[in-house]
């Protein structure tokens, strides 16, 4: 099957991985802006999780929210035991291409010229 | 307006349906529940401004990741968003190669948008929503139709009466108490600039009936609301952020009103305006704390009946209108009078029926205005793509034979028609914020002040601008479809060869400047039509120079005088004013109620009634009423002289005929008066909209108007005029500080010029003026251009002709006239469809007219002659010059 993850995707199985059992879109826009500062559409999470929940990496169901949160119908979400090893497939390809590098990411980016070198 | 109601403001209704039509379906619902639960917190978290950015960036978000999911799913895309973005840029820049006309028509457009725009909001904020209160459709007021008086729905009722509803328990019932359409008064203290203010007294529960809850500090309490209670008073918001910054320590703070302390209690919520339109109050004070403020004997009782409250309730959930209308059938609310009650809802009883019609009439002839400006708008970026097509006419026609589909070439006109557009709606927000900036000046029919309403940029208005835009667009590509695609290659072909392109080519474009002509002829025409009335309104008293004339109560009663005190103050009033170099007379007339009038015994048949007013010696002559029959009053004529009297003109004519009323007696019907005998005849004052009016005068000194009780309330009509030196407002500053010297307690009303308040009341038909004046002037320049335009291209296509006939003979004048008896035809077509289109819109403009006729032969044939000849003056140019080529080079390039 194939593992790989877009960047978006992986920040929604985080999220998802951040909360215990299910949550509602809204929740996990809201994860995702508090963590990295990024706006994200609600149209943007739906249709990433249909594609997510196509791959089988993800359930959903519709029920209605409790009073307090609103009342209205909402898509639960949760993470499945494949979306969980994909997840750590690509976050460990990162994290083994990043391995040592940290330091030089850190400098290249603080150099001025923004560059290690000519082209 | 925005939106104030409630907790929490709508969204963005517009990305709102952006979303709900262009997301997946299978989305729809989850996307826009979160869309405004995100919107709900950001207004309360973030502010109303960012929240509405932030919105529009989700909204916009979700609908392009749909739109992604698509393509990537390998649905039928359509329209590539990148594609659009290359289409856009490409029409760009291909009217960047025609700046001079590209501006124009912008412009143009933009005019024509944010006037539309302005106009909805103007006529939204009237008839769609004008209260800005929660579930104003259930809210109702109390009317009342009296058989005797017509069958029109009125307001205002006796305290008793309110009470009465109040205490029926049927529903819960507020109410809101004015004497007279407003009460102006001074504010004092505080650091707020001392002008007239209008207070609206309500009771204590008038918001909660509203639904609504002050922006700072309360609304009255119930122990406020009591008569003798110390006076507290809510300020409305405009009051608030216009004189007091804004400032929330505003409350606690004790303002005069005529001398008395007044607590300001509360604001009152942002937006709410009171229950009329454009007649909002600067502050408001608790009902009953009205006799405080205005002595009138009867506030309360029932004797005399005075009519000032007005209940306003709210409809208990779950009963409709008529329900309760039975309930109400079967109460005797004023067992006094023989009334039917009528309840009205609330949003229909904000524009008094008495001007609804009139409101209604006036809308409509913006609306019509506005469209015509559209019209020119379109008509002038239509001919823009006219041309532009036209220069492009070989390599769309090659295009087509190479078997570009025409779709594809429509489409690729139809980007340009959007790119315009969408300038023109760009442009269109400042147009449509200098448009609400000037609008304020004036009042429209009804008194309705535009600039109390609550009139500025919003969502309905930028909705308005874009569906303006959208019908723009809409009405290019229609016409770049039927005029700009349609050529054949052997047309092209044939022109190129040199002969003569078909007719149909020069016929679109005649087409488009015969519709600019027509437009210009009707809205220039009904610039002049207002402008004549508003001439005619100001010359309504010839002789008289109105601009000096200025007349003010003086209600010294209301102040706590008595007749003797009153009559010693405006004794010594005159004196002092009459020393001052700003003024050069005055007068002094004590206008009291009409009524019939007896003549010999027997009672006249008037058609109107008469208005009875007793006058001094100098009121005459500082008026500028001439005498032309019998004598003015004198010095003799003092009491316990015969009584003598002076009727106007028009009264006379009734009593005499042609003959001289001179020595006929007259008295007032039921007055316990002795007859007078008529001395004269005088010259009437004339105000606007009044029929040559009826009038009886008695001297003064012959005290014969019935002095009211001491308290009473009742006013005397007494009445000063002066007539200024030279500049009014001199004369004004003199009057106010001469009474301010003498008792500072006494207030007098706002004064102006008598010329001043002619032109206020003419305020309808000087708005007309200026907005048709200021869109005839903009379709004036738009169709001579046109004009010139399509005079030069004639004169160029038709060069070859003009090089035959020059050969075979044909002199230089005879060849202009030719050229120029085109430019008449078109233009005289075009006048002959704008006397249609008048004609069709005569009876709108009929109802704002001051003696002056829709086809008013001086405006109407004014201005359809100077169409006329500016047309031709701009097409001698090109006929002179075509005539004036040099004959074998026409011929040898042909």
């Amino acid at each position: 099957m194939d593992r790989y993850l877009g960047q978006f995707e992986q920040l929604l199985l985080f999220a998802l991985l951040d909360s215990e059992g299910e949550v509602d879109g809204a929740s996990i826009r809201e994860r995702i802006e508090s963590r990295t500062g990024r706006l994200v559409s609600p149209g943007a999470v739906y249709t990433a999780m249909d594609r997510l929940e196509g791959r089988g990496f993800v359930s959903s169901r519709i029920r209605t929210a409790p009073p307090e949160e609103g009342g209205r119908e909402r898509k639960y979400y949760w993470l499945e035991r494949e979306g969980a090893q994909a997840l750590e497939h690509c976050y460990r390809a990162l994290s083994r291409m990043a391995e040592g590098l940290e330091r030089r990411l850190a400098e290249a980016a603080a150099s001025e010229s923004g560059g290690s070198g000519g082209r | 307006m925005s939106v104030r109601r409630g907790p929490v403001p709508r969204p963005p209704r517009i990305a709102r349906f952006l979303v709900s039509r262009l997301c997946p379906a299978r989305h729809v619902d989850f996307i826009l529940g979160d869309l405004d639960d995100d919107w709900a917190e950001s207004v309360e978290s973030r502010g109303r401004l960012v929240a509405r950015v932030r919105y529009w960036r989700l909204a916009v978000g979700s609908i392009l990741a749909g739109r992604r999911a698509r393509v990537a799913a390998g649905g039928r895309s359509g329209v590539t968003f990148e594609g659009l973005v290359q289409e856009l840029s490409h029409g760009a820049r291909r009217l960047r190669r025609q700046p001079l006309a590209s501006m124009v028509s912008v412009l143009t457009l933009a005019c024509a948008i944010g006037a539309s725009a302005v106009t909805w909001s103007l006529v939204s904020e009237m008839f769609l929503h004008p209260l800005d209160v929660r579930q104003p459709e259930r809210l109702v007021r109390l009317g009342f139709r009296d058989d005797a008086r017509g069958p029109r729905i009125r307001y205002g009722h006796t305290y008793p009466a309110y009470r009465s509803l109040r205490d029926a328990g049927l529903m819960p019932v507020a109410a809101t108490g004015a004497i007279g359409a407003r009460t102006p008064l001074l504010i004092e203290g505080a650091g707020v600039e001392e002008r007239p203010r209008s207070v609206l007294f309500a009771s204590h529960d008038l918001l909660e009936v509203l639904g609504l809850q002050p922006s700072q500090g309360r609304f009255f309490t119930e122990s406020e609301d009591r008569r003798g209670a110390a006076l507290v008073a809510v300020l409305s918001d405009r009051l608030w952020r216009g004189e007091f910054d804004g400032d929330p320590g505003v409350v606690g703070q004790v303002i005069r009103l005529r001398d008395r302390p007044v607590a300001i209690v509360g604001v009152a919520p942002e937006g709410f305006d009171g229950l009329e339109v454009g007649r909002s109050p600067d502050l408001f004070m608790p009902l009953h704390a009205i006799d405080q403020i205005q002595r009138y004997e009867g506030l309360y009782g029932d004797r005399p009946p005075l009519h000032w409250v007005d209940p306003v309730a709210r409809l208990p959930d779950g009963v409709t209108l008529g329900q309760m209308q039975e309930r109400l059938n079967g109460l005797q609310l004023d067992p006094a009078r023989e009334r039917t009650y009528v309840l009205v809802d609330a949003e229909t009883a904000a524009i008094r029926e008495s001007s609804r019609a009139d409101v209604r009439q006036f809308s409509g002839l913006l609306g019509a205005t506005v469209l015509l400006l559209l019209a020119i708008g379109s008509l002038t970026v239509g001919m823009l793509l006219v041309m532009r097509t036209e220069a492009r006419s070989g390599e769309l026609a090659m295009c087509l034979a190479l078997g570009a589909s025409r779709s594809r070439l429509v489409a690729g006109v139809a980007v340009e028609g959007f790119v315009l557009a969408a300038a023109s709606a760009l442009l269109a927000v400042p147009v449509a914020r200098l448009l609400f900036v000037g609008l304020r000046a004036f009042e429209l029919p009804g008194g309705i002040r535009v600039e109390l309403l609550d009139l500025s940029i919003d969502s309905r208005l930028l909705a308005g601008i874009a569906a303006a835009a959208v019908a723009s667009v809409a009405v290019m590509a229609g016409l770049a479809s039927l005029f700009g695609v349609r050529r054949q290659l052997g047309d092209v072909l044939r022109s190129r060869a040199g002969a003569t392109p078909r007719l149909t080519r020069r016929r679109s474009r005649a087409a488009l400047v015969t519709g600019q002509v027509a437009v210009t002829l009707v809205l220039v025409t009904g610039a002049g039509l207002f402008a004549r009335s508003v001439t005619r309104a100001l010359s309504l008293n010839p002789g008289i120079d109105t601009s000096r004339l200025i007349s003010v109560s003086l209600d010294l009663e209301q102040f706590g005088y008595d007749p003797p005190r009153a009559a010693t103050f405006v004794d010594e009033l005159r004196a002092r004013l009459a020393a001052h170099p700003a003024i050069a007379s005055l007068g002094v007339q004590y206008a009291g109620r009409g009524g019939n009038v007896v003549v010999d015994g027997t009672e006249l048949d008037p058609p109107q009634s008469v208005t009875y007013a007793a006058i001094d010696l100098h009121y005459l002559d500082t008026v500028g009423l001439r005498v032309p029959a019998g004598r003015s009053f004198t010095a003799d004529d003092r009491a316990g002289a015969p009584p003598v009297a002076i009727v106007t003109e028009a009264l006379a004519r009734h009593i005499a005929g042609e003959d001289s009323p001179l020595g006929h007696r007259i008295v007032e019907a039921g007055a316990p008066l002795a007859p007078a005998e008529i001395v004269g005849v005088v010259t009437a004052l004339r105000g606007v909209g009044s029929q040559a009016p009826l009038k009886m005068y008695r001297p003064v000194a012959q005290q014969t108007l019935p002095t009211p009780p001491p308290g009473s309330g009742v006013t005397v009509g007494r009445r000063l005029t002066v007539r200024a030196t030279d500049d009014a407002g001199a004369a004004i500053g003199a009057v106010t500080s001469t009474v301010r010297a003498m008792d500072p307690t006494v207030r007098l009303d706002p004064m102006s010029s008598m010329q001043a308040s002619v032109l206020d009341r003419m305020a309808p038909q000087r708005f007309g003026m200026t907005v048709m004046g200021a869109l005839g002037a903009i379709a004036l320049f738009l169709s001579v251009l046109g004009t010139y335009v399509l005079a030069e291209s004639m004169a160029t296509q038709r060069q070859r002709e003009i090089g035959i006939r020059a050969a075979l003979g044909a002199g230089g004048g005879r060849l202009r006239a030719l050229l120029l008896k085109d430019t008449i035809r078109l233009v005289g077509v075009g006048l002959l469809v704008g006397f249609f289109l008048s004609w069709l819109g005569a009876d709108t403009i009929r109802a704002f007219l001051f003696q002056v006729e829709p086809f008013d032969p001086l405006v109407t044939g004014g201005v359809a002659v100077t169409i006329l000849v500016l047309a031709l003056a701009v097409s001698l140019r090109p006929a002179f010059a075509a005539t004036r080529l040099d004959l074998a080079r026409v011929l040898r390039a042909n």
